[in-house]
């Protein structure tokens, strides 16, 4: 559900309970209709798209949808390849174990919307933005079920500051210098976010995972172990 | 289930094959994924 676009809205049911679209920020995000919540609390701040510590206001809420939350999930391994450093966010998923983002009551299905957050090992969201999702099933070896970010349809960009699409590639986000550190230099990094399904017919030894891959812009060397600075991947549908 | 030796190794010249045919069906994450994968599955047959 998504809460109206403009008019009448409340924390509570002042403007309206049950309405369609919602009224009451606290019925979005799931929450009792009396609590007592700051606008500075971060579930009303995520749900606002306005993380950290900057002005937020009741308008904020306009149009925005808590959804449903696939994956919150810290970081299980990673592998490092060249200037890239792949940071894995759940793996091993099998078709009697599948991956909760493409398996499930609730799903990431071909066009959906979704939002991004990565957080560090402080809650700080170092990265957050929607996009729609390409689900296919490979019809030929290995016949994986993945997911990735559809090119071109990155936005609402909400951290870091000055990040944007790259230029290239429009599925990956290029993050500014500093936003993940290096070994040596300061270089843009560029992310590019994923994962994958074994299905029946997939070999069984072959199984899936949800990966995030950080690679330099410039440079030779892979950005630090995320571990800390990039430590959980929230994908929530919307 | 299980797999011989050889199997696997096919497993893997499909990958390869079906990397080379198609190279825009998967990101390289998930490739370089399949392939980690299959190459421990047929790093166990050699620890035998």
């Amino acid at each position: 559900m998504t809460l109206v676009a403009s008019g009448a809205i409340s924390f509570g049911t002042t403007a309206g309970a049950g309405q369609t679209p919602k009224r009451s920020i606290y019925e979005e995000l799931g929450i009792s209709v009396t609590s007592t919540r700051s606008l500075g609390a971060t579930d009303m701040r995520g749900l606002a798209d306005k993380p950290g510590n900057g002005t937020i206001s009741i308008s904020d809420f306009y149009g925005k949808s808590a959804g449903t939350t696939l994956i919150n999930i810290n970081t299980t391994g990673s592998s490092v390849t060249g200037t890239s450093v792949t940071l894995i966010y759940g793996s091993g998923y099998t078709t009697s174990s599948p991956n909760p983002v493409l398996s499930g009551g609730t799903l990431l299905g071909n066009g959906d919307s979704a939002k991004f957050i990565i957080t560090d090992n402080t809650s700080t969201i170092k990265v957050q933005f929607n996009a729609t999702v390409d689900v296919s099933t490979s019809g030929t070896y290995p016949y994986l079920t993945t997911y990735s970010v559809r090119g071109g349809t990155i936005s609402n960009i909400v951290a870091p500051s000055g990040a944007s699409v790259n230029s290239s590639d429009n599925s990956k986000l290029d993050v500014p210098a500093g936003t993940f550190t290096y070994p040596s230099g300061t270089p843009i990094t560029t992310l590019t976010f994923s994962g994958t399904n074994p299905t029946a017919s997939t070999p069984s030894f072959i199984t899936g995972s949800n990966t995030v891959t950080y690679t330099a812009a410039s440079g030779s060397a892979p950005a630090n172990a995320l571990a800390t600075e990039a430590i959980n991947l929230k994908l929530i549908k919307l | 289930m299980s797999y011989t030796k050889q199997e696997v190794e096919e497993f893997l010249q499909r990958l390869y094959d079906a990397k080379e045919s198609n190279p825009s069906a998967y990101l390289p994450s998930i490739w370089e994924d399949i392939e980690k994968q299959i190459q421990a599955k047929l790093k166990t047959y050699q620890e035998i």
